[in-house]
């Protein structure tokens, strides 16, 4: 393997891209539906200010930051019965926290404590996402080396469930869906593109009479392929303030993530000829690698459960969900990371296998 | 020295025969034509012989170099043009260039001295979607010569171009051949071959009917005839090799009767029919 060879088939295909105007279609894409999403779901420069009940009867450091803020009007109550009032269907406010007496003293002595907060399901979506969001921003605030409270949207008449009965974030689940679809619009589409447009223009022979040997005609189109993803990702994350929770597991599996959606790619590469099979087969491979990302939000009976389980994806969606919500565990991200490496080397093995039997 | 030499090369495609018992040698600084119509076998015979396709039995050296067993060693001694001008449409030609070295391991500074030599200096900062074929075709010369070969591979160099620009490849092609560099060409434009090569082989079915330099085909397989146009309008051919005719030439031109006389020596085409059997078009 030669890295000045594989380089120079990256930088080549890099540059391309931006003169290829089905390649930037497959890269642009998900991040402009990242944008309109957000633009639907958690717009907040029109939303106004947003009245919030609070009791806190320890007058902690959390409620101060947020009377700081210009996006929130608070409201101070003297007991949880009174935020139950305020954020009843008949109530005016969005929101209401309960914020327990030793909020401060429990953070600075490392104990995680719980804050309570009960959303007005007869509110906008825009305004509770927008307000989620603002809260998240601040617990996190108090200390960001490390997740400082509990946040417990426990309130079952304001918090919208999920199937398995824990409570279901739009923004955490769009932001899921839209990774997801970006790292497998690079895989499924783009990279094979990479790899076929070679062999339609017949410049797949130049390489191959040049020094260039196949394994690094297919690393160098692999590494365009991680260049791609690690740009949609990361716009993706920036865009959907993605920065949340354990984010070094976020950046493990998104990387994991590309490597094996880059690898599906190579595969479809090695396999097909014609532009026209790519842009068929895709989108088959396009919809069974989001099939996953999909049913975390719709019941299902347990065999489709045990069908979608199959799929890799699966437990990318469920790791990178881990991940954002601070919810890692040692059992299921360990089943997660597990099958996405076994996947890994499955589909490597089978490209080197493929394009071993087709050397000459 | 021999720079090519294959013995008995095959090739065959799910049991059909492409390449049949393919022996011959091309010696250093020498033009080689393998020539035949479409589907005889000369892409894949050069597709052999360049290690892109493993020949079902046989052997092949070339630059002294086994094309099945010392492939990486070869692809530094070869440049190809292959018969599609496979460059990348969107991508300058400079920097189509550019790729090139850089996959061979060459110095920046090639682009420009290649540039130079097929007389594209001025035009390598367009795209190539923006070039006429003639260009591109030499471009692609350019780009086989990046690394500086000591041999090239022509596949059907001249196909659709213009007769200027078919004019212009075919004096880059002796150019090189007067530096040194071994060229073997395939063609189907048999009046090429005569005016560039050294050597050819015809090819038909795989197989190689004959080879020899065009001026040995021709008398081996031709006759010796002239054409001779009169000052009144008449024509009349006579045979070189029968004494009397030449004795009534010598007569008509003391005589001051002759307006022109022409060769009328068999072509490279000619010969190949009379082999075979069928056109180069078939």
């Amino acid at each position: 393997m030669n890295g000045r060879r594989i380089l120079a088939i990256t930088q080549k295909d890099v540059r391309d891209a931006i003169r290829n105007r089905y390649l930037l279609i497959g890269l642009i894409l998900p991040v402009a539906m990242s944008l309109l999403f957000r633009l639907l779901f958690t717009g907040t420069t029109n939303l106004g200010t947003l009245p919030v009940a609070v009791y806190d009867p320890g007058g902690s450091r959390f409620t101060s930051q947020l009377q700081a803020l210009a996006q929130i009007k608070l409201v101070t109550v003297d007991s949880v019965e009174q935020l139950k009032e305020q954020t009843a269907t008949a109530g005016s406010a969005v929101a209401g926290i309960f914020v327990p007496s030793n909020f401060d003293q429990d953070i600075a002595s490392g104990i995680q404590p719980e804050l309570t907060i009960y959303l007005n399901i007869k509110k906008g979506t825009a305004q509770r996402t927008a307000f989620r969001q603002l809260v998240t921003q601040q617990v996190w605030a108090l200390n960001p080396a490390a997740a400082p409270a509990r946040i417990n949207w426990s309130e079952a008449s304001a918090a919208e469930e999920s199937p398995t009965g824990t409570t279901f974030r739009v923004d955490l689940y769009l932001l899921i869906l839209l990774l997801v679809l970006s790292l497998a619009m690079t895989g499924a589409f783009v990279v094979p593109l990479l790899l076929v447009e070679e062999k339609e223009k017949h410049t797949m022979e130049f390489l191959l009479v040049s020094p260039a040997t196949s394994q690094e005609v297919v690393m160098g189109k692999a590494l365009t392929g991680l260049v791609y993803s690690a740009i949609g990702a990361v716009a993706m994350l920036i865009l959907n303030h993605g920065w949340m929770g354990n984010w070094p597991m976020t950046i493990l599996a998104v990387v994991l993530g590309a490597l094996f959606m880059v690898g599906v790619g190579l595969l479809m590469g090695s396999m097909f000829q014609t532009t026209m099979q790519v842009n068929t087969w895709s989108s088959i491979f396009l919809l069974l690698l989001l099939l996953p990302t999909w049913f975390t939000v719709i019941q299902i009976p347990p065999a489709v459960n045990f069908v979608v389980r199959l799929i890799p994806t699966y437990y990318l969606a469920d790791l990178v969900n881990q991940s954002l919500s601070n919810t890692v565990t040692l059992s299921a991200g360990g089943i997660d990371l597990g099958v996405l490496l076994a996947s890994l080397i499955l589909i490597y093995g089978l490209v080197i296998w493929i394009l071993m039997r087709q050397e000459t | 020295m021999n720079t090519i030499e294959t013995n008995s090369l095959n090739r065959t495609f799910n049991g059909r025969v492409a390449v049949r018992d393919v022996s011959f040698a091309v010696g250093e600084g020498e033009i080689f034509g393998l020539l035949g119509p479409n589907g005889a076998g000369k892409t894949t015979s050069i597709r052999m012989l360049t290690g892109q396709l493993r020949p079902t039995s046989g052997e092949a050296r070339v630059a002294g170099y086994d094309v099945v067993r010392q492939r990486p060693s070869l692809r530094s001694q070869i440049g190809v043009v292959f018969e599609y001008q496979n460059l990348y449409e969107r991508m300058t030609g400079r920097d189509n260039l550019f790729f090139a070295a850089r996959l061979f391991g060459c110095d920046d500074s090639r682009v420009k001295a290649a540039l130079e030599m097929v007389g594209l200096e001025n035009r390598g900062s367009e795209l190539i979607r923006n070039y006429s074929n003639g260009m591109k075709q030499r471009l692609l010369i350019a780009r086989a010569l990046i690394h500086d070969p000591r041999i090239l591979f022509l596949d059907e160099p001249t196909k659709g171009l213009d007769p200027t620009a078919s004019r212009q490849i075919r004096s880059l092609v002796r150019e090189l051949a007067g530096r040194g560099v071994t060229v073997l060409l395939t063609t189907h434009y048999m009046e090429e071959a005569d005016q560039l090569c050294r050597h050819v082989a015809f090819l038909d079915e795989g197989r190689i009917v004959a080879q020899d330099t065009p001026r040995n085909l021709k008398v081996a397989h031709g006759q010796r005839l002239v054409r001779v146009v009169f000052r009144d309008g008449r024509e009349q051919t006579l045979r070189l090799d029968d004494p009397s005719d030449g004795r009534q030439l010598g007569e008509w031109a003391a005589r001051g009767e002759l307006l022109t006389l022409h060769s009328a020596e068999a072509t490279l085409e000619e010969i190949f029919i009379q082999l075979t059997g069928k056109g180069l078009t078939e």
